[in-house]
């Protein structure tokens, strides 16, 4: 299972790229909407008052 | 024109795309995994000549087709906000590049693992690897003249131009097989000479419908975002103008 030979550090390294790129990817655009979501309440907070 | 017009309003489109940007973003998530992770490891055959080292296109092949096809969308968002002046086609260009950027990374680096074992050389200067290489810088200047430019407007239409200029590059990254002699394969999938198994072909189109909905699912995110950034300035520019 997942003996992928002298090829197995290749096809390993490959997808473990993948995967720090596309976790990277997601968590950076949730943490950007979070952070704009934030910005725009507590100034509207503020507006309120 | 009329789906373009309806998307044309920051606030409907806020409305409509939240369920639209989790969605695809899960969905996106969920085949990858199914298809490049499950498929592509466990169960898809080794190549006859390849062996294990072919799993590596499961997540190559379909990331280089998403850089291109993100590099469209971007063109077509772009055509859209110089022609009907869309108020939503520069944030949808702007959105999208990151991410477009980010997939060809990922296509050079797993390209380049590749082609180690199988080639002798992590790099070549043939016209497929460099053509690509152009796009991913091509994504970075457009990204930084975003960020160069004094105003929004001035920003949208330089980088809207410079990304209908670069588009010139796609059709040379897809022929560039053809027209020179390349260390890189000639174009498989989709082909009359394509004869590759299901067996190899079912994980890569899910991998790439999950990339695609990634794509979409990250797009809407990012826009969303850059819509709150663009009220949240506004209100702050209404705040210095009632107080000055």
């Amino acid at each position: 299972m997942l003996n992928f030979d002298k090829y197995g550090p290749y096809v390993f390294a490959s997808y473990a790229v993948a995967g720090v790129i596309l976790i990277g990817l997601i968590i950076v655009s949730v943490v950007r909407l979070n952070a704009a979501r934030k910005k725009l309440q507590s100034l509207e907070k503020d507006d309120a008052k | 024109m009329a789906v373009l017009s309806v998307f044309a309003n920051p606030h409907r489109f806020m409305a409509i795309s939240k369920p639209f940007a989790w969605g695809f973003t899960l969905l996106g998530i969920a085949l990858i995994a199914w298809g490049g992770v499950y498929m592509g490891l466990f169960t898809a055959p080794a190549d006859a000549r390849q062996g294990d080292a072919a799993r590596i296109m499961y997540m190559h092949v379909p990331s280089m087709w998403l850089s291109m096809f993100a590099y469209a969308f971007m063109c077509g968002a772009s055509f859209t906000s110089l022609v009907w002046r869309h108020a939503l086609a520069d944030v949808a260009a702007r959105s999208a590049a990151p991410i477009g950027a980010a997939f060809t990374a990922l296509g050079l680096i797993t390209g380049s693992i590749w082609g180690y074992p199988i080639w002798g050389t992590w790099w070549e200067w043939d016209g497929r690897i460099t053509s690509v290489l152009i796009l991913f810088f091509i994504y970075l200047g457009y990204m930084a003249v975003w960020q160069a430019m004094e105003t929004q407007q001035k920003a949208a239409r330089a980088a809207a131009v410079l990304c209908l200029v670069g588009a010139v590059n796609l059709p040379i990254i897809h022929f560039s097989v053809e027209w020179w002699n390349t260390l890189h394969q000639t174009a498989t999938f989709f082909t009359k000479d394509d004869n590759a198994g299901i067996g190899f072909k079912l994980p890569m189109y899910i991998v790439a419908l999950g990339y695609l909905a990634l794509f979409g699912g990250l797009t809407l995110i990012n826009m969303r975002a850059d819509i709150l950034r663009t009220r949240a300035e506004m209100l702050i520019q209404r705040k210095l103008a009632a107080a000055g």
